[in-house]
């Protein structure tokens, strides 16, 4: 071949593969069609030559990573199931309907704390305003709710108060998330404010006070344990910091507590015939009849 | 163009060096950036007995090669001018009169840098980092393995043309 000849060849080749070079940037098809053919005749050669397991071998690294992986849903059952056992085994959910639900998203909040998407919904007979529970206590309400999944606003996400029982002796208050500025936020406190006089002590329970149906907040669920206690002198109210008994940052198989509004009157308690030390039948039931109702 | 047997055992080895650079030695558990780049030693073997023209055209053909072979490059057709532009580097260095063997390999030497360079260049633009010590162990590697290799091919070459055969 010439001289000549060469370089006439070579700028057609230059120009050629400058042409594929600026189609596969662009993203033409042909170059993907050159691809898979490129593939397709030297793939074989290439199987050959790396020593390609033969048929057995094949046949059994594709059981072997079926089984694994049946092995692994199989453990992840097991640990959803221990969960759920764990949930109803404990007190929040006796006697009540519930509807076993499991975290699917969890999103941090713009406006601070958490929300979680749950994959049960209205078709599961959730409703917006129910209680949400895991094992250790509350974990918050729902606040939207899809025919599949619904969205759960978690306990001590801006703008949430619950309206909790404190200590054995039943003190009132709320507890929100610690405002903006309000000192350390020291592993996801909250606010205790009581709303009436009384101190609560260090370790005291903190339950929710029950709101009328069981919405948003069912009663005598746990919310955590008093903390510390702020001394405010020359105020009749005290504030307290309560440590959230769940962990809301590894919540997995939680609890809906379905709502089930009351639909008949609830019956006068009545003092027994011939009791002994006996008061005036019906008046226990009016001082104490009926519960203390507080909204969520 | 007549086919001649330096022109099958050029094709031929171009074809065995790809298959072993992509797929035979990183088999054998050589590290990707200790793979020496055997078809480059080939075109630089063969560019610099003949000069720039015919070291481009090799080095653009070897190059192609090198890109169809899977695992196809990306983007393609970029391989295959880096190495054209290594083989007309190397064809640069020509000198009919020397059989020094030093100058094949200072050709080897300055095509690696080429395509070396030109990875790396492409490397920035795509990723804004290049992994300098990689491609360091890259060129020791290509040349340690053209030490070994360019006399043979050279000498391989060479007789082939004198036997009428090139």
């Amino acid at each position: 071949m010439s001289h000549h000849a060469k370089r006439r060849l070579l700028a057609l080749l230059v120009v050629a593969t400058l042409a594929v070079l600026v189609a596969d940037l662009a993203g033409h098809p042909a170059v993907d069609a050159i691809r898979s053919a490129s593939g397709t005749v030297v793939g074989p050669v290439q199987r050959v030559l790396s020593g390609a397991p033969p048929g057995r071998v094949a046949e059994l690294a594709a059981e072997n990573a079926r089984l694994r992986a049946e092995a692994d849903r199989l453990s992840r059952e097991v640990q959803a199931l221990s969960q759920v056992r764990d949930l109803v085994a404990d007190g929040a959910v006796t006697g009540r309907s519930v509807v076993i639900g499991q975290v699917v998203a969890s999103e941090a909040s713009a406006l601070g704390g958490r929300s979680l998407t749950l994959d049960v919904g209205s078709n599961d007979g959730v409703a917006v305003d129910s209680t949400v529970v895991g094992s250790a206590g509350l974990v918050g309400r729902v606040v939207a709710v899809a025919p599949w999944t619904s969205d759960v606003q978690l306990l001590g996400a801006a703008q949430s108060v619950v309206a909790v029982r404190v200590g054995d002796r039943g003190l009132l208050g709320t507890v929100s998330p610690i405002p903006a500025g309000g000192g350390a936020d020291d592993d996801g406190q909250l606010s205790l404010a009581l709303a009436q006089p009384g101190s609560p002590a260090v370790g005291d329970l903190v339950t929710t006070l029950g709101s009328v149906g069981g919405r948003p907040y069912a009663a005598g669920v746990t919310v955590g344990r008093v903390v510390s206690v702020e001394p405010q002198p020359g105020r009749t109210t005290v504030t307290a910091r309560v440590a959230p008994a769940v962990d809301r940052e590894g919540l997995d198989v939680v609890a809906v507590l379905v709502p089930a509004a009351r639909d008949e009157p609830r019956p006068v308690v009545e003092e027994p015939v011939g009791a002994p030390g006996g008061e005036p039948a019906g008046e226990p039931a009016g001082q104490r009849g009926g519960d203390v109702v507080g909204a969520g | 163009m007549r086919i001649s047997l330096l022109g099958l055992v050029r094709v031929g080895y171009v074809l065995g060096a790809a298959l072993l650079m992509t797929t035979v030695l990183p088999r054998l558990g050589v590290p990707g950036r200790l793979v020496p780049d055997l078809v480059l030693i080939g075109v630089v073997s063969s560019a610099v007995l003949r000069g720039p023209v015919h070291g481009a055209l090799l080095g653009l053909a070897a190059g192609w090669v090198l890109e169809i072979v899977p695992p196809v490059g990306a983007p393609l057709g970029l391989a295959a001018l880096t190495l054209m532009l290594a083989g007309a580097a190397a064809g640069s260095l020509r000198r009919t009169s020397s059989r020094s063997f030093v100058r094949p390999l200072a050709a080897l030497a300055l095509a690696a840098v080429v395509v070396l360079g030109g990875r790396a260049g492409s490397a920035v633009v795509a990723e804004g980092s290049v992994d300098l010590a990689g491609i360091l162990a890259t060129l020791t590697a290509t040349l340690a393995a053209g030490l070994l290799l360019l006399p043979v091919l050279v000498a391989v070459d060479r007789a082939l043309v004198r036997r009428r055969l090139g």
